[in-house]
C-alpha cells in the first residue's frame, strides 16, 4: 500500500486524509524511534507542572518495552531516569547508615490542601476586597483582572498544582513527601513510580552509596545489575507494601514483573527509617531501611594520626602492619562498629595499612568480607576519608588518662567511680578545651548524658587553654559507670565532624574474698596509710603503695620500656616518653593521679594537701575533677597548671573553720579511699569486708571530731560500701604507737621495742599538736593533747597571718637554702614559696625544705647550735609538763618514753638518742626524785608515721577506748581546777599569776639543766648564747606571751567549751619564735646589771663606794653600770637630764675635767653636754674604790 | 450561528492558523460555523511568525468585513467565513489585544511565580517546585518563551486563566460554540498550553465551556533544527524523545477523557535540510503539515464523535513533493477545489484589473479603475492585493520549497493552465488536465467563465454598496465554474 501516515508511527494507514484512528498504545509509543537525547534536562516535554513525575513513568514504560523486546530504542536519558529512581530506593535502603554517618537527610511532607491554601490566602483576601469595591462602584459586569490581585503569583502556583494534582493517580493522595539532602530537595514521592528525582544535576552530591561506593545518581545502573537485597527491597516496596497504590499495568509494575524471576530471595534485615516523616502514600507505606551495617557505618570519615605510640597494654588498638613507627592512629570507628563487633575484635579484625605517604587504608574483617576505607591527606576521593595529621599539620596534641583502670566483672557496685583526664594542646590557639569533647559508650551505644537515667557523666574544664596564659587545656570527665569506649570529638578543623575512638582494655577482676584492712594517719603535714591482709592482725602491716603491677591509671600513650637504670616511674612520666607533649605529664602529676605510688617517687607519707581549681563553691568540689590530692606538691614545680589553681594546706585543723576546708578534706579522703579500694580489689579483697582505722588527736574539739566522724563514715560507705558502724574505727593518735613498739623487738629502721611496759609514755609530736598517752601495765590510762607541735619551731607563733615569714630560723637560713636550690629543679618552686606575698608560712616552707633535704641540706643548717636552744626548750617543756601531769595524777615516773609523729624529727637535730634520754632523765628526776632512772627513749625510725598506722593495725580492732582524756593546765591542784574557758575568764589574773609561777619554775629547772656536766648547753649542744640574758629575756616575756596565746585561743573557742589545751605552753610558743629572732645586742639588754649613782668623784679620779647610792638622787650627775656576772668592771656615763646637766656644767672646772674628756671648752654655761663615748671604771681590789680607767668622751653643744 | 474558537498556541499554533486563514480565504467553510475566532497564545511576543499571523488575521478580518458586511444571502465565496477577534465579541472592551490572549512577561520564571513569596509562605512548596523545575528553569526569562519546556508553560499559561481575555472568552462562549486547540507536542508553549487549557475548560464555571465539544490538533515533529550551538537550548534531537513523553501523557485515560476529538500529525523523516536553529526568529517556511493541520479544523467542524476520538492523516504516497493527486483522496476533494480557486484568483484578479476597461463584464458592472484603486484592493497593509503579494504567494512558494514539499501547482505557469495542477491521475498516466480538456486551456478560458457568471442574477442583485462582494462572488463563481468544467479535482468525478 502506497499510503503513508503523517505520523510518528506507521500504523494502520489504509485510509487517506483525516480519518478516525485509534489511540496510541504503549507499544506504538515505544516503537517511535528517537535519536539519543543528550541529557534529560530537555525531557520536560509533558505539559504539566508534574512533567518530571510523568517523565519517570514514561521512562519506565519505554525501558520496560526495550527490555521486553530486547530492543534499545528508549534512549540513554530514559534509562538514566529509571536508574535514578532505583537510586532513590538504594538511598532509602541505606538511609539509616547515612543518618548514622551524620548526613543531613530529611523527609518532609508537602500537604496539598494545607500548602495551597496557604499560598492562596493573600490572594483570596485581596480579591474579596476588590470585588466588594467593584460592587460598591456598581461595575459588576466588569470582571476583575485577577493578575492585578495581591498574591496572584503564589495563588497561581497553588492553583496550578491543585489543578494537576487533583487529576488521575495524584488525586488519591493529599501529600507529596520530599527527600532533602542538606536541606536541598533531591527526590519526591510519586504514585506512578514510587519516587522521582529533581531535574537539577545530582551527579555530584556528596553522598556515596555504600553498596557501589559511587555517588548516588552519578551513573546509569540497570535494575538487573543491582545488589540482590536492593532488588528485593524495591520489589517488596511496590508489590508487597504498595500493591494498592501501584496498580497492575503501571509501567513500574510491568517493569518489576518482568524482572520478578531475577529478584532472588535475599533476606532483608530492615528497621524503620530514621526520620520524623516515615510513612508515605496516605500512611500506607512505612519506609524502612537496611539495619545491617556496612563500611560507612563502621568507619569515620577521618583518620587521626597522633605523634606517639598507643598504649597497647591498656587500650585496644588496630593491627598496624608497620611495626617500627613512632606514631599511631586513633581508631576511625563509629559507634556502630561496637554494635556488631566485640571490643576484643579490634586487634584481630581491624588492620591499619600505611601505604604511600599520606595514604592509609583501614580494613575490618567481617566474616568472610573485608570492609576497607582509604584515608588520604590530600586529594580525597568521594569514597575516601581524610587523613588528619594532628600534630604535624594542625599543631594539635591530645592524650588522656583513666582512673581507676579496673573493672570488676561480678560486682558492678565497684564500677561506680571513673575519672578521665583529657589533655589537649593547640599550638595555634584556635581551639580551647570546649572544642574537644569526649563521648562515652556503654553496651554498644553512646551514652547521652542528658537522657541517661542511671549513668551520669560530668565534665569539668580545669586548666583552660588560653593564648599567652596556658600551654594545655585539661578537662575531666567523671562517670559513675564503667564505659566500653570513648569517642573523641575533635575541633572543627575539617568540614565535617572529626571523631575517633579510644577503647580501654580494662584490667578486670572478680571480687575476691580477702579482707584487707587499713589504718590511716591523716596528719597536719603528711598522711600515711598502712594495710594488712592478715585478718588477725598478727603479721607486720605494710605501707600502702600501688606498684608496677597495680598501676592505678592508664595513659593512652605507650610507656617507656623498663631498663635497669630506670626507675619504674621514669617509664611513665619522663618527658622522653612524650617528647612533643611532655606537658601532659605535668598535668597528670598536678591534677590527676600518678602512674605509680611507690618508693620511686610518690611514696608515703605524702603531704596532706589538696590541689584545686580556684573559686569552686564548696559544694561543688569533686575529687579528680576539679580538685585532687596534691601528690606532686613540693616535689615538682608546677609550671603548667598553676593558673587559677591553689594548694590547700593545713587541712586537718581547719575542718571547722571554713566550709571550703571541709570540702577539700572530703576530696582528699574520697580520693584516698579510691586508691585504697583499688589496692583491696587488686589484692583479691572485698572492700565491703575492709576495716579502716583512722586517727585523731585528743586535741580535736568535739565539733571537729564530730565532723571527721561524718566525713570518714560517709566516704567509707560510699567507696567501700561496708558497714561504717562496725568497720570504721577511730583511734587516738598517741595510743597507736604503743601497740607497735610493744609488739616488735626492733623495726626495720632500727627503733627498739619497749623494754618495760609497766609505765610508758608516748609523745606523738605532730606539726600542730603533741598528743600524750600514758600506759600503765600496757594499758592506756590517761591521754592528753597540747597545741605544741613542731611547727612552733618553724612557724610564726602568734602572728595573725599564717603566711607571714618572720620566723628567726627561717630568716637565718633562707638565703643559704635559696642559693643552694638555684641549681636544682626546685629553684622556681622555692622562689614561689619565699616570695613575701606567697601564702605559704615559714613552717610550710621549712617543711618543704626538710621534705627535700637531699637538695636543700636544710637539716644540716637546722643543726646550728644557736637554733638548738629552741629545740631543747621545746622538748624540755613537753617532758616537764608531761611528767608534772603524771605526778598530778599519781602515776609513777615513765620507764619508757616513745616519741612518734612527723614533728619529732627535730629531736634528731638536738643530739643523739643518749642525750634525749639524759634530758628526759633530768626532768624525771627533778619531778620524781633523784633516784629515778633515765627512762628508755624510743625515737621513731625514718618513717615515723608507720608506728602510728602499724600500731593502729596491731591494736585489736574491736578494742574499746579505756583511757581517760585529761587536760592538765600545768598549775592546778586537785581541789582547784578549771573545766571551761569561761571559768578561766572569771579569774584570769589569778590564773595568769599561777601560770607564771609554774612557768618560772620550769624555766629555773630548765636552766638548771645547764649546770649539770653532761647537759651543759655550750659543751654538749654548742649553744653559745648568753644564757643568763636568755633566761632573763624569757622570764620577762612570759606574761605577754601567755596573754597573747590565750587570747588567740579564745577567739577559736567558746566560753562554754571545755578546755582542751594546756595553758602551760602559751608563754613558750611565742618565746621560741622570739628567741630565734634576737640579735646579740638585743639579748645583751637582758643581762642583769647593778647601777650606782654618784654626785662627783673623790678628787683622785675615783669614786668611793660609800658615796655611791643605788637610787638616783636629786643631785646625782654620774651613773655607773655593773654587769652582775662581772662585778669588778663598770661603765660610767653622765645622767641625761636637765638638772644633772646644769650641775655638771657648774662643775666643769672642779671635777668634770677629771672624769670627762673634751676638745673644746664650752662657749657659755647654757650649753648642753653630749656623751660621745661612755667611760670605764674598775674596782680597786684593795680600797674598793671605783677607779676611772677611761674617761667619758663628751662635747658641748648649743 | 455557532462560532468556532480556535486557540493557536505557540509557534505551531500561529503557523497552522496562518494556513487556516489561507483556506478560509479560498472559500472553504467550517461546516455550520459562520465565525472563526482565533486566539493566539504565545509568551514569545517578538516572534515574527506570531506577528505575521496577527497581521494576516487582521487583513482577512477587514476584507471579510468589507465584502460581507451586510450580506447574508451570499452563502459561499472567497473570504466568506467570518474571522473575528475575541475583543470584537467581548463585553469588556478594555482588552489590550484583539487576537492575543495573554500578556507579555519578561521576568525570569522564578520571579514570575514569585519564589521569594512562596519561600515565605510555604517553604515546602518551594521544595516541591525544586523537584519539578530545574534551577535553570527558574532563572530562564519568559520573554523568549519556554524553550521547549512545556512544564514551565503549564504554570505560566495558567496565569491567563482569570486574566481579562479569559474572562472575555468565558463570558461570550455560548451554546453550540466549539473549541479547537492547536499546539505542538515537541516545543514548549504549545505543548504546555494545550492540556492546561483543556483541563481548565473542563473545570470551567461556564457550563457551555465545560460541556462544549472540544477538538485539538497536536502537531508532532515535522522539521529539524540545525545542531544547537552555544546559544541555543533547543535540540531537535530531543523532539522525538519529548514526543514520546507527551504521547505517553496524552494517552492516559484521565487525559483522553478530556477532549472530544484529537488530531495527530507528524512528519518526522522527510526533512534533510534542517531549519536554522534560532529560537528568536523561528523564521521557517510554511509546511504541508501546517496546512493539513489547518484542514483538520474543517474536519472537526464537520464531525461529531465520542470523547477521546483520535484522528490521523494519511497521504497517498510518501513523496518528497506532495500534490493533489498524492495528498489523499478526501483532501483532494475538499481542499483541492478551493485552493485551486484561490490560486486561480491570484492570477485572475491582476488580469481583470489590467483589462477592466476592455472587459465587458467590468464595464457593465462599473468595475472601473476607481473601483480597482479603492483601498480595499490597494491598502498597503490590509488591501486585497497585499493578501496575495505578501501572504498567499510567499506561503505557497514556501510550501513548495519546504521538505517535505507541497506543490499542487506549477508555479512557473503564467497563463497557460494545461500544466497548472501537478500530479497524476490515478486512472491514467496523463496529466490531471489531460483527458478533460480537449484543447489547451489558459487564463482567457477563465475570463470567459467569469464573464459568464457575471451575468447571473444573484451577482447582478448585489447593489452598489456591495460592489466588492459582487466582484468577489463573480470571481468565485467564475473560478468554480472553470474548475468544475475544466479541471478534475474530484477523484471520482
Amino acid at each position: 500500500m502506497p499510503n503513508y501516515k503523517l505520523s510518528v508511527s506507521q500504523r494502520n494507514h489504509d485510509t487517506t486524509g483525516w480519518h478516525n484512528s485509534t489511540q496510541f498504545q504503549l507499544d506504538d509509543i515505544n516503537n517511535i524511534r528517537v535519536l539519543n537525547a543528550r541529557n534529560d534536562k530537555s525531557l520536560n516535554a509533558i505539559p504539566s507542572p508534574l512533567a518530571r513525575i510523568h517523565l519517570f513513568e514514561a521512562a519506565f514504560s519505554l525501558v520496560y518495552q526495550d527490555e521486553l523486546h530486547g530492543t534499545n530504542v528508549s534512549g540513554d536519558a530514559y534509562k538514566k531516569l529509571v536508574s535514578d529512581c532505583f537510586d532513590v530506593f538504594e538511598l532509602l535502603f541505606n538511609w539509616n547508615n547515612h543518618i548514622r554517618e551524620g548526613k543531613d537527610l530529611k523527609i518532609v511532607s508537602w500537604n496539598r490542601e494545607n500548602e495551597t491554601a496557604i499560598l492562596k490566602k493573600e490572594f483570596i483576601e485581596d480579591r474579596e476586597k476588590k470585588e466588594t469595591e467593584l460592587r460598591r462602584n456598581q461595575t459588576e459586569n466588569q470582571s476583575l483582572n485577577l493578575t492585578q490581585i495581591k498574591g496572584f503569583k503564589e495563588h497561581l502556583v497553588g492553583e496550578t498544582l491543585n489543578l494537576f494534582l487533583q487529576t488521575g493517580a495524584f488525586s488519591l493522595f493529599n501529600e507529596v513527601h520530599i527527600i532533602l539532602l542538606n536541606n536541598k530537595p533531591i527526590a519526591g514521592t510519586s504514585p506512578l513510580t514510587g519516587f522521582f528525582t529533581t531535574p537539577n544535576d545530582l551527579g555530584n552530591i556528596n553522598l556515596i552509596n555504600p553498596i557501589g561506593k559511587k555517588s548516588y545518581f552519578s551513573r546509569h545502573l540497570p535494575f538487573a545489575q543491582r545488589d540482590g537485597k536492593v532488588k528485593k527491597f524495591i520489589y517488596d516496596f511496590f508489590v508487597t507494601h504498595g500493591i494498592n497504590i501501584f496498580p497492575d499495568g503501571l509501567p513500574i509494575r510491568n517493569y518489576l514483573e518482568h524482572h520478578a524471576n531475577n529478584i532472588g530471595n535475599a533476606t532483608l534485615q530492615l528497621e524503620p527509617i530514621n526520620s520524623t516523616e516515615n510513612s508515605i502514600f496516605n500512611q500506607i507505606i512505612s519506609l524502612q531501611s537496611n539495619s545491617e551495617r556496612g563500611v560507612f557505618d563502621y568507619f569515620e570519615n577521618h583518620l587521626v594520626k597522633i605523634n606517639y605510640r598507643l598504649n597497647e597494654d591498656c587500650f585496644y588498638t588496630a593491627t598496624n602492619l608497620k611495626k617500627d613507627r613512632k606514631h599511631d592512629y586513633l581508631l576511625p570507628l563509629t559507634p556502630n562498629f561496637f554494635a556488631d563487633f566485640e571490643l576484643s575484635d579490634i586487634s584481630s579484625k581491624v588492620t591499619i595499612n600505611e601505604k604511600d605517604s599520606g595514604v592509609v587504608e583501614v580494613s575490618i574483617r567481617k566474616g568472610t568480607q573485608t570492609l576497607s576505607k582509604t584515608y588520604r591527606a590530600i586529594s580525597v576521593n568521594e569514597q575516601d576519608g581524610f587523613l588528619i595529621d594532628l600534630a604535624g599539620t594542625h599543631s594539635m596534641k591530645l592524650d588522656l588518662g583513666i582512673f581507676p583502670f579496673l573493672k570488676i566483672n561480678d560486682d558492678n557496685d565497684f564500677n561506680d567511680f571513673y575519672r578521665v583526664m583529657f589533655v589537649s594542646q593547640d599550638n595555634n590557639y584556635q581551639f580551647s578545651n570546649v572544642d574537644f569533647k569526649l563521648n562515652f559508650g556503654k553496651d554498644r551505644n553512646i551514652i547521652d548524658p542528658n537522657a541517661a537515667v542511671n549513668y551520669t557523666i560530668g565534665r569539668e574544664e580545669r586548666t583552660i587553654l588560653e593564648k599567652d596564659k596556658t600551654l594545655v587545656g585539661s578537662t575531666y570527665y567523671s562517670l559513675n559507670f564503667c564505659f566500653d569506649f570513648i569517642q573523641v570529638q575533635l575541633p572543627q578543623i575539617s568540614e565535617t565532624e572529626i571523631n575517633c575512638m579510644v577503647v580501654p582494655k580494662w584490667v578486670t577482676k572478680n571480687l575476691g574474698n580477702n579482707q584487707v584492712d587499713f589504718a590511716i594517719d591523716f596528719g597536719t603535714t603528711t598522711t600515711f596509710v598502712a594495710y594488712t591482709d592478715d585478718p588477725n592482725h598478727q603479721t607486720l602491716p605494710k605501707k600502702f603503695e600501688l606498684g608496677d603491677r597495680q598501676v592505678p591509671v592508664a595513659l593512652l600513650n605507650k610507656s617507656r620500656e623498663k631498663k635497669p637504670e630506670l626507675r619504674w616511674i621514669d617509664c611513665f612520666e619522663h618527658s622522653s616518653v612524650l617528647p612533643d607533649f611532655f606537658e601532659f605529664f605535668e598535668v597528670q602529676k598536678q591534677e590527676f593521679v600518678p602512674s605509680l605510688l611507690n618508693a620511686d617517687k610518690y611514696t608515703l607519707p605524702f603531704r596532706t594537701v589538696v590541689y584545686e581549681k580556684n573559686s569552686i563553691p564548696s559544694n561543688q568540689k569533686k575529687a579528680l575533677s576539679n580538685s585532687n590530692i596534691a601528690f606532686a606538691y613540693q616535689k615538682d614545680y608546677d609550671n603548667v597548671t598553676y593558673l587559677n589553681q591553689d594548694y590547700i594546706t593545713n587541712l586537718k585543723w581547719n575542718v571547722r573553720t571554713d566550709a571550703k576546708y571541709k570540702a577539700s578534706i572530703e576530696v582528699f579522703i574520697e580520693e584516698l579511699f579510691h586508691l585504697l579500694r583499688i589496692k583491696t580489689l587488686l589484692s583479691d579483697g572485698n572492700p565491703r569486708r575492709s576495716n579502716i582505722s583512722w586517727f585523731s588527736p585528743l586535741s580535736f574539739t568535739p565539733g571537729a571530731q564530730f565532723t571527721y566522724n561524718q566525713i570518714w563514715g560517709s566516704k567509707y560507705s560510699q567507696v567501700f560500701k561496708g558497714n561504717a558502724e562496725n568497720q570504721l574505727k577511730n583511734i587516738t593518735e598517741s595510743e597507736a604507737p604503743f601497740y607497735y613498739y610493744s609488739r616488735i623487738m626492733a623495726d626495720a629502721g632500727g627503733a627498739a621495742g619497749i623494754e618495760d611496759t609497766s609505765s610508758v609514755m608516748t609523745l606523738d609530736i605532730g606539726g600542730g599538736t603533741t598528743d600524750l598517752m600514758y600506759f600503765r601495765e600496757a594499758t592506756p590510762v590517761i591521754g592528753t593533747s597540747v597545741h605544741f607541735g613542731a611547727n612552733v619551731l618553724w612557724g610564726d607563733a602568734y602572728s595573725e597571718f599564717s603566711s607571714e615569714k618572720f620566723n628567726g630560723i627561717y630568716l637565718a637560713i633562707k638565703n643559704i637554702i635559696t642559693d643552694r636550690l638555684k641549681s636544682t629543679e626546685l629553684k622556681a618552686l622555692n622562689e614561689k614559696f619565699i616570695k613575701p606575698e606567697s601564702h605559704f608560712g615559714s613552717d610550710e616552707i621549712i617543711n618543704f625544705w626538710i621534705w627535700n633535704n637531699d637538695k636543700t641540706g636544710v637539716v644540716n643548717e637546722l643543726n646550728n647550735g644557736d637554733f638548738k636552744f629552741s629545740y631543747i626548750l621545746h622538748l624540755s617543756a613537753l617532758i616537764y609538763h608531761s611528767c608534772k601531769m603524771l605526778k598530778f595524777y599519781n602515776h609513777p615516773a615513765p620507764k619508757c618514753i616513745v616519741f612518734t609523729g612527723n614533728g619529732s624529727k627535730y629531736l634528731d637535730l638536738i643530739q643523739t638518742k643518749d642525750y634525749i634520754e639524759k634530758i628526759c632523765g633530768f626532768f624525771v628526776r627533778e619531778l620524781f626524785g633523784k633516784d629515778t632512772k633515765n627512762p628508755q627513749v624510743i625515737l621513731p625510725s625514718a618513717n615515723r608515721k608507720e608506728a602510728t598506722c602499724f600500731g593502729g593495725l596491731y591494736q585489736p580492732f574491736n578494742a574499746k577506748r579505756q583511757f581517760s582524756a585529761v587536760n592538765y593546765l600545768g598549775f592546778e591542784t586537785p581541789t582547784d581546777n578549771f573545766k571551761k574557758y569561761s571559768e578561766i575568764d572569771l579569774r584570769k589574773e589569778q590564773v595568769y599569776d599561777s601560770l607564771e609561777n609554774s612557768f618560772t619554775e620550769f624555766i629555773n629547772c630548765f636552766f638548771k639543766m645547764n649546770d649539770s656536766n653532761d647537759l651543759s648547753f655550750r659543751r654538749n649542744f654548742g649553744i653559745e648564747s648568753n644564757l643568763t640574758a636568755l633566761k632573763s629575756f624569757i622570764l620577762s616575756k612570759s606574761r605577754e606571751n601567755l596573754s597573747t596565746g590565750y587570747d588567740k585561743r579564745r577567739k577559736l573557742v567558746d566560753g562554754g567549751d571545755e578546755i582542751t589545751d594546756s595553758l602551760f605552753f602559751y608563754p613558750i610558743v611565742g618565746l621560741v619564735y622570739q628567741v630565734n629572732k634576737l640579735t646579740r645586742e638585743q639579748l645583751n639588754g637582758f643581762i642583769p646589771r647593778t647601777t650606782y649613782f654618784a654626785l662627783s668623784p673623790d678628787g683622785d679620779d675615783s669614786f668611793d663606794v660609800s658615796r655611791l647610792s643605788t637610787d638616783q638622787k636629786g643631785d646625782s650627775i654620774f651613773s655607773i653600770s655593773v654587769d652582775n656576772s662581772n662585778p669588778d668592771f663598770g661603765e660610767i656615763t653622765l645622767i641625761e637630764d636637765v638638772s644633772a646637766n646644769k650641775r655638771a656644767m657648774a662643775g666643769i672646772n672642779s671635777f668634770l675635767k677629771t672624769v670627762c674628756e673634751f676638745d673644746e671648752f664650752p662657749d657659755d654655761v647654757n650649753q648642753s653636754i653630749e656623751v660621745l663615748n661612755t667611760g670605764k671604771v674598775e674596782k680597786d681590789k684593795e680600797t674598793g674604790k671605783w677607779l676611772i680607767k677611761q674617761k667619758i668622751k663628751i662635747q658641748f653643744v648649743s | 450561528m455557532a462560532r468556532l474558537f480556535v486557540f493557536g498556541i505557540g509557534g505551531t499554533g500561529s503557523r497552522v492558523i496562518k494556513s487556516l486563514t489561507m483556506l478560509l480565504a479560498s472559500g472553504m467553510k467550517p461546516s455550520n460555523f459562520d465565525t472563526i475566532i482565533p486566539i493566539l497564545i504565545d509568551p514569545h511576543k517578538d516572534l515574527k511568525e506570531l506577528n505575521e499571523c496577527k497581521k494576516l488575521i487582521r487583513l482577512y478580518s477587514k476584507l471579510n468585513e468589507r465584502v460581507y458586511q451586510d450580506t447574508t444571502n451570499v452563502p459561499d465565496g472567497f473570504f466568506r467565513t467570518k474571522m473575528t477577534t475575541l475583543k470584537s465579541v467581548a463585553t469588556d472592551k478594555t482588552l489590550k489585544d484583539d487576537i492575543e490572549f495573554d500578556e507579555r512577561h519578561n521576568e525570569p520564571f522564578g520571579d514570575f511565580i514569585n519564589k521569594t513569596g512562596i519561600r515565605q509562605k510555604s517553604p515546602s512548596t518551594l521544595d516541591l517546585l525544586s523537584l519539578l523545575y530545574s534551577d535553570k528553569n527558574f532563572s530562564q526569562p519568559l520573554s523568549v518563551g519556554f524553550k521547549g519546556n512545556p512544564h514551565m508553560g503549564s504554570m505560566v499559561l495558567n496565569s491567563i486563566i482569570g486574566g481579562p481575555a479569559y474572562n472575555a472568552f468565558k463570558s461570550t462562549f455560548a451554546s453550540g460554540d466549539r473549541i479547537f486547540i492547536v499546539s505542538s507536542v515537541f516545543g514548549g508553549t504549545g505543548a504546555a498550553g494545550f492540556p492546561l487549557l483543556l483541563q481548565n475548560f473542563r473545570q470551567s464555571d461556564n457550563a457551555h465551556i465545560r460541556d462544549s465539544y472540544i477538538g485539538a490538533l497536536s502537531v508532532m515533529p515535522y522539521f529539524k533544527l540545525s545542531e544547537p550551538g552555544a546559544t541555543s537550548d533547543i535540540d531537535s534531537n530531543d523532539f522525538m524523545t519529548k514526543t514520546k513523553s507527551a504521547l505517553t501523557y496524552y494517552t492516559r485515560p484521565d487525559f483522553t477523557s478530556l477532549y472530544d476529538s484529537m488530531y495527530y500529525i507528524a512528519d518526522p523523516d522527510k526533512q534533510t535540510d534542517p531549519y536554522t536553529n534560532d529560537e528568536h526568529k523561528q523564521n521557517n517556511k510554511a509546511h504541508i503539515v501546517e496546512l493539513l493541520g489547518a484542514f483538520s479544523i474543517f474536519h472537526f467542524a464537520a464531525n461529531k464523535a465520542q470523547r477521546g476520538n483520535v484522528n490521523e492523516y494519511c497521504i497517498g504516497e510518501n513523496n518528497d513533493k506532495i500534490n493533489f493527486s498524492t495528498i489523499g483522496n478526501t483532501t483532494k476533494e475538499a481542499l483541492g477545489h478551493n485552493l485551486t480557486a484561490l490560486h486561480l484568483l491570484s492570477k485572475l484578479h491582476p488580469e481583470v484589473k489590467e483589462k477592466a476597461s476592455s472587459l465587458t463584464f467590468c464595464k457593465s458592472n462599473d468595475f472601473n479603475s476607481s473601483f480597482f484603486n479603492d483601498t480595499f484592493f490597494t491598502d498597503g497593509e490590509n488591501g486585497f492585493e497585499k493578501f496575495f503579494e505578501n501572504y498567499y504567494k510567499p506561503w505557497l512558494a514556501e510550501l513548495n520549497q519546504n521538505q517535505r514539499g507541497f506543490s499542487p501547482f506549477d508555479l512557473t505557469v503564467q497563463k497557460s493552465f494545461n500544466s497548472l495542477l501537478k500530479g497524476k491521475s490515478n486512472s491514467s498516466d496523463k496529466h490531471l488536465l489531460d483527458g478533460i480538456f480537449r484543447r489547451p486551456s489558459d487564463l482567457s478560458d477563465l475570463l470567459t467563465q467569469v464573464s459568464l457568471v457575471a451575468t447571473k442574477k444573484e451577482i447582478k442583485q448585489l447593489n452598489e454598496s456591495q460592489k466588492f462582494c459582487q466582484y468577489l462572488s463573480m470571481c468565485f463563481q467564475g473560478t468554480e465554474s472553470f474548475i468544475n468544467s475544466k479541471l478534475k479535482v474530484k477523484e471520482n468525478a
